[in-house]
């Protein structure tokens, strides 16, 4: 038997059904997004890489060396060395240009690298399906991908020099918004609604982010802006996988607490600042499994066909109807059951692991191999042996704008800084500002006018 | 042993460590299940006097206490060497070290304030003296605000308004009575109000407008709090004065729930004359008249910088001319190094943007001149603060190696440095300020050369050193360490059996350790340290300098037959981006601008001089403008780079270039937009027509 998939199988409400797989650089995510909402030609995963050069087939031919020259110079981010070697030098340009022009984005970054064959992974799609839990109306989510594929073109209206020149050089019109995705991603958030799931206001504070990140961006040049929007993704999915773990164990928590059912309005944050990412990832998805067994095994007990039940009505039948003793004795069961299935369910080799390893890869600054560019857009720094939970500074500096945003005014306290980010889910102690780098940072970046150690004493400044 | 009574040679002993664990009386504390073991007592009963002689220490002082009862040999000790108590330094350092679980002095120590900052008179003294010495003092309602956060000395000054006062007015000369006051205050409101009247006139402060007024288990808010206080402070009277010690964070709460419009202009008066605006437009902090006869000043405690000019060091040094001393080695120490460590203090206050605080200076001075360590040369400062950097990698190596060494115990004292560092991390800060770092103050020679001397002294020991040519003098402690070092280098090269990778690496950090010392000898003895040079030209330089460094790096070009500085034109990269890349091609567009840079003067009377410089942009053409400041930091990053400077240089501090590209983005909104010809690789290309 394989208590795996019986488990997921027995109730769907929460199961992570989608695997996580691939290094998500930034570029990635970006690039997926761009294809899936078709603003790019239809190559399919396996047909990017054996096409000819890149720069012929989007640019007019005269222009090609010059174009590839601003593209390489100007445009370019570090490849790893991993796809280095996999593509034995061949197509070396090609993995570190920018997606900042959608068509070239989706040719050079398809979901899967390398050969490409298989059922790729698509990141882009799922962002997409992520976005949309932030809704319970369709016009709206849609309002907001149409939003963002706009910011993702480059066209004369972005009144930036470069765009104007890229969008002169340009071969051919660039694709158009292509709906069927997104009706797609909706249908799957839908399927969500069956068992009772609202719009997330952690997802919508998300959302809100993103469309702070459009706003800016004529005011911003376009590589900063891209890192911002690579930023706020990269953050997004730390956070919205992570809200779906700790979903479980809140569910359990709250039945063993009596606390009213709130999922989907929780606005406290479930990340420490200055966590490890093993505290984050590996211990999130660790309870995530014992939690997920023990309302297996509740359910079992109680003889309870779960995907029947919206998941309200689950936690009233269960509130009701299970004691703290039947509560243990299910998680003692999980604890043993987890031991007993080693194989099962460790990390390394359960479907978990793809989450496990893309979680991992998210928020880490990437190595830079090759060139002298640097990336910012990370939020887990290595300290030590560690990677913890730190804003990079295009993050920090997106995060300090958008809370000025959020609050009107261009001053506000650390108090305000720390309740805005709460709902972004990321959890800061104050002490973080009085002993950890989180301050240092801040001044560094000319973000707050002084350090102090009171609780809200810090003024910031968005700038 | 329980069951039998406690001899009073056992009760001595116990009080004789109760001055040091005052703070922490529980089972878990080290020191006294030292002493239960010494004793042959259990640990809890070892506590349990130590509570009995806090609550004879409570009642004497007139406090409630939980506990009653007590031997009765407690009162008898405690009485016969509570006058021997006072600690002598070094001992005493240790008593500044910051606790992490009181964040405010208490409002009794007010009276009897036994701080070793009393003395010490910053510019807020002058604050103070201005307005109590003023002729309306004493006929109209004054606010007094002093803003900043914990550990700025808030609550000495209080202490020394109430001084003030008594000097000058002849008021509240009876110690008693303030004592009932300020103990009629924590039954009535938890601490958080205090009032003082004596002869029609109220002396009132709130504490700490970060807490809130309590009354019979009731929780006021924070508004509703200072609303209170204020009404019982003035109150059916035209006169008195009521100091608020608030912070920043507090204050700006204040501003937004404040719904009487009369307290509310108050706080934001307040919040006018302290804020980094009012350096902006110079606006005075003293003094101003508000409606119903309210004299409102503040002080922005946060903005104000320790080690300027004569500072609170030397005033500490001088203090300590007169202290009482223990021990003349350690003595000598402090004396011999006080420059270095003023110098150090002052530097790290400007690479930290002004934000150290009393709290802060007095911690340092506990870290660094307590004893901490058995050794005596442990307890150097210059070993405390650069032993062990950069080792930590190398630890296991040089420990092992030196175990079978004639010092076997040096490299497990190194670790127990390390280790002691950890544990101290705010002594990381120093860490840029290597001497190691400054360029051409010692070279390798004259390492190499006096680690030879040491080899072929007699007994490894040295009295004087060379250093450039010059000789210096040395302390007992420094020749201790250097005769250990010298041995263990001689010892090294005897020995054959070590992998000689490992030997080397030894060698090396030995050389260093052995540097360090040296150079830190000879910062004290000069009188030079890491960054005094570039210190005096970031308070020195003229206005017309720092604008053209500035200009340059921001890519700015200024019009030719101007004498004004005004800038006509900026070179803008179209990528302004966040990285920081070496050689690359890039693309460059010039815009036109008509920009006016100018300096403001952050100096207002009576105010805290900001540890940074303020340049205000001005674009003449649509007239708006935005103020930059440039910190400490920041500027030795411009100097570095002055001449040919690039923005986008491999070495260039990231954030710095950061903040210049943020400065460079902020530029390209006033530009204005005509010319389509941009720089690709150095080719001019017109982007409106088609390629």
């Amino acid at each position: 038997m394989s208590l795996h998939t019986e488990y997921f199988d027995e109730i769907k409400h929460f199961s992570l059904d989608r695997r996580m797989e691939n290094l998500p650089t930034s570029e990635t995510l970006i690039a997926s997004l761009m294809r899936q909402l078709g603003l790019s030609s239809n190559n399919t995963e396996g047909e990017v890489w054996p096409s000819s050069d890149l720069f012929h087939q989007l640019f007019k031919v005269d222009d090609v060396e010059r174009i590839s020259k601003v593209f390489r110079s100007e445009l370019s981010s570090p490849i790893s060395m991993k796809a280095l070697k996999e593509l034995d030098g061949r197509f070396k340009y090609r993995e570190y240009v920018k997606p900042i022009i959608p068509a070239i984005a989706s040719m050079t970054h398809s979901p899967r690298g390398g050969t490409g064959k298989g059922s790729p992974w698509n990141p882009g799609r799922w962002l997409l399906e992520e976005f949309a839990l932030a809704f319970d109306d369709y016009d709206k989510y849609l309002l907001f991908v149409q939003e963002l594929s706009q910011s993702l073109l480059v066209s004369k209206d972005d009144k930036h020099d470069l765009a104007n020149y890229f969008t002169n050089a340009l071969n051919s019109e660039q694709g158009l918004f292509d709906e069927k995705v997104v009706i797609e991603s909706f249908d799957k958030y839908k399927r969500k609604s069956q068992f009772g799931w609202k719009a997330s206001s952690i997802h919508l504070e998300y959302v809100n982010l993103i469309r702070f990140v459009i706003s800016i961006k004529q005011k911003s040049s376009r590589y900063r802006w891209v890192l911002f929007l690579d930023a706020a993704l990269r953050m997004f999915a730390t956070s919205a996988s992570i809200w779906r773990f700790r979903s479980v164990v809140l569910f359990i928590e709250s039945i063993r607490d009596g606390d009213d059912f709130n999922m989907f309005s929780r606005t406290n944050g479930f990340i420490k600042y200055g966590a490890t990412r093993t505290q984050i990832v590996k211990d999130g998805l660790k309870e995530y499994i014992l939690s997920y067994l023990t309302l297996f095994f509740m359910c079992e007990k109680l003889g309870l066909d779960a995907v029947r039940y919206t998941t309200p009505d689950l936690y009233d039948f269960l509130k009701s109807h299970t004691s703290l003793e039947d509560l243990d004795s299910a998680r003692k069961k999980a604890v043993s059951t987890v031991k007993g299935f080693s194989s099962e369910f460790s990390l390394r080799s359960s479907t978990l692991k793809n989450s496990k390893e893309f979680l991992e890869y998210v928020g880490v600054r990437k190595e830079d191999y090759s060139f002298s560019t640097e990336d910012y857009t990370f939020h887990y720094k290595k300290k030590g042996r560690d990677y913890r939970y730190h804003f990079g500074d295009t993050l920090l500096i997106l995060l300090v704008n958008f809370v000025g945003d959020h609050m009107g005014k261009s001053q506000f306290t650390s108090s305000d800084f720390v309740h805005v980010l709460s709902r972004l889910g990321i959890q800061i102690n104050f002490s973080e500002f009085s002993q950890g780098s989180l301050s240092k940072d801040l001044l560094k970046l000319g973000l707050v006018e002084e350090l102090s150690d009171s609780d809200s004493g810090m003024i910031f400044r968005a700038l | 042993m329980k069951g039998k009574p406690y001899s009073y040679q056992e009760l001595q002993s116990v009080f004789s460590i109760y001055e040091e664990v005052r703070n922490s009386i529980h089972k878990s504390n080290f020191k006294i299940i030292q002493l239960a073991s010494v004793l042959g007592r259990d640990v809890r009963s070892v506590e349990n006097q130590l509570l009995m002689f806090r609550a004879y220490e409570k009642e004497k002082q007139g406090n409630i206490y939980g506990r009653k009862n007590y031997n009765k040999l407690i009162p008898v000790i405690y009485e016969r060497n509570s006058g021997t108590m006072v600690q002598k330094f070094p001992d005493r350092f240790k008593n500044f070290r910051k606790s992490e679980k009181s964040s405010v002095s208490r409002i009794t120590d007010l009276i009897r304030s036994s701080s070793p900052i009393e003395l010490i008179e910053t510019p807020l003294h002058d604050f103070l003296k201005k307005i109590i010495l003023s002729e309306t003092f004493l006929t109209s309602r004054n606010i007094i605000a002093l803003v900043g956060g914990a550990g700025n000395g808030k609550t000495e000054s209080l202490g020394y308004i109430l001084k003030q006062i008594k000097a000058t007015y002849k008021l509240f000369q009876d110690d008693d009575k303030i004592i009932v006051q300020i103990e009629h205050s924590i039954t009535e409101n938890n601490g958080y109000f205090t009032s003082f009247t004596d002869s029609d006139f109220q002396l009132s402060f709130i504490q700490d407008a970060t807490s809130v007024w309590s009354e019979d288990e009731v929780f006021f808010t924070k508004s509703e709090s200072v609303s209170k206080a204020i009404r019982s402070s003035f109150e059916k009277r035209d006169n008195g004065l009521l100091v608020i010690c608030i912070n920043r964070g507090v204050l700006s709460d204040l501003l937004r729930e404040l719904s009487n419009s009369d307290l509310n202009s108050i706080f934001t008066l307040v919040d006018e004359q302290s804020n980094f605006e009012s350096y902006v437009n110079s606006v005075s902090n003293i003094g101003f008249a508000h409606g119903n006869g309210f004299v409102v000043s503040s002080y922005p405690l946060d903005k104000m910088r320790l080690f300027e000019g004569e500072g609170v060091h030397s005033s500490f040094v001088k203090q300590m001319m007169k202290a009482e001393w223990s021990n003349d080695l350690y003595k000598s120490i402090f004396f011999n190094s006080q420059k270095s460590v003023g110098s150090l203090l002052d530097c790290l206050e400007l690479t930290k943007g002004g934000l150290l605080t009393f709290r802060d200076y007095l911690n340092y001075l506990s870290l660094l001149y307590s004893r901490d360590f058995e050794e005596d040369w442990m307890n150097v400062p210059a070993v405390k603060l650069w032993f062990g950097n950069q080792m930590e990698p190398f630890i296991d190596v040089f420990r092992k190696m030196l175990k079978r060494s004639p010092k076997s115990s040096f490299g497990s004292d190194i670790e127990k440095l390390i280790k002691w560092r950890h544990k101290h991390n705010e002594l990381m800060d120093f860490e840029l300020l290597d001497p190691l770092k400054v360029a051409e103050l010692i070279s390798s020679d004259d390492v190499q050369c006096l680690l030879d001397a040491i080899r072929d002294a007699d007994d490894n020991r040295v009295t004087k050193i060379t250093m450039m040519s010059k000789e210096y003098e040395l302390l007992e402690v420094y020749t201790t360490v250097f005769a250990i070092i010298g041995e263990l280098d001689d010892w090294i090269d005897k020995i054959t059996t070590d992998y000689s990778a490992d030997r080397y690496k030894v060698k090396r950090q030995l050389f260093n350790l052995l540097a360090q010392l040296m150079s830190f000898i000879k910062f004290e003895a000069d009188g030079v340290f890491y960054g005094s040079k570039e210190k005096a030209l970031f308070t020195g330089v003229s206005t017309n300098q720092f604008t053209c460094e500035l200009a340059d790096a921001l890519g700015l070009k200024k019009l030719s037959n101007s004498t004004l500085n005004r800038f006509n034109k900026i070179s803008l990269s179209l990528v302004d981006e966040l990285w920081v890349n070496k050689d690359k091609l890039s693309v460059y567009k010039t815009y036109q601008l008509d920009l006016a840079l100018k300096e403001i003067k952050n100096y207002t009377e009576f105010k805290p001089r900001l540890p940074y410089r303020l340049f205000e942009f001005k674009d003449l053409t649509c007239n708006d403008s935005f103020v930059i400041k440039i910190s400490f930091d920041q500027y030795c990053k411009l100097l570095e780079y002055k001449g040919g400077l690039d923005i986008y240089y491999e070495s260039f501090s990231v954030s710095f270039s950061i903040w210049i590209n943020t400065i460079r983005e902020k530029l390209r909104l006033f530009a204005h937009m005509e010319d389509p010809i941009i720089d690709i690789a150095g080719d001019s290309i017109n982007i409106n027509s088609p390629l």
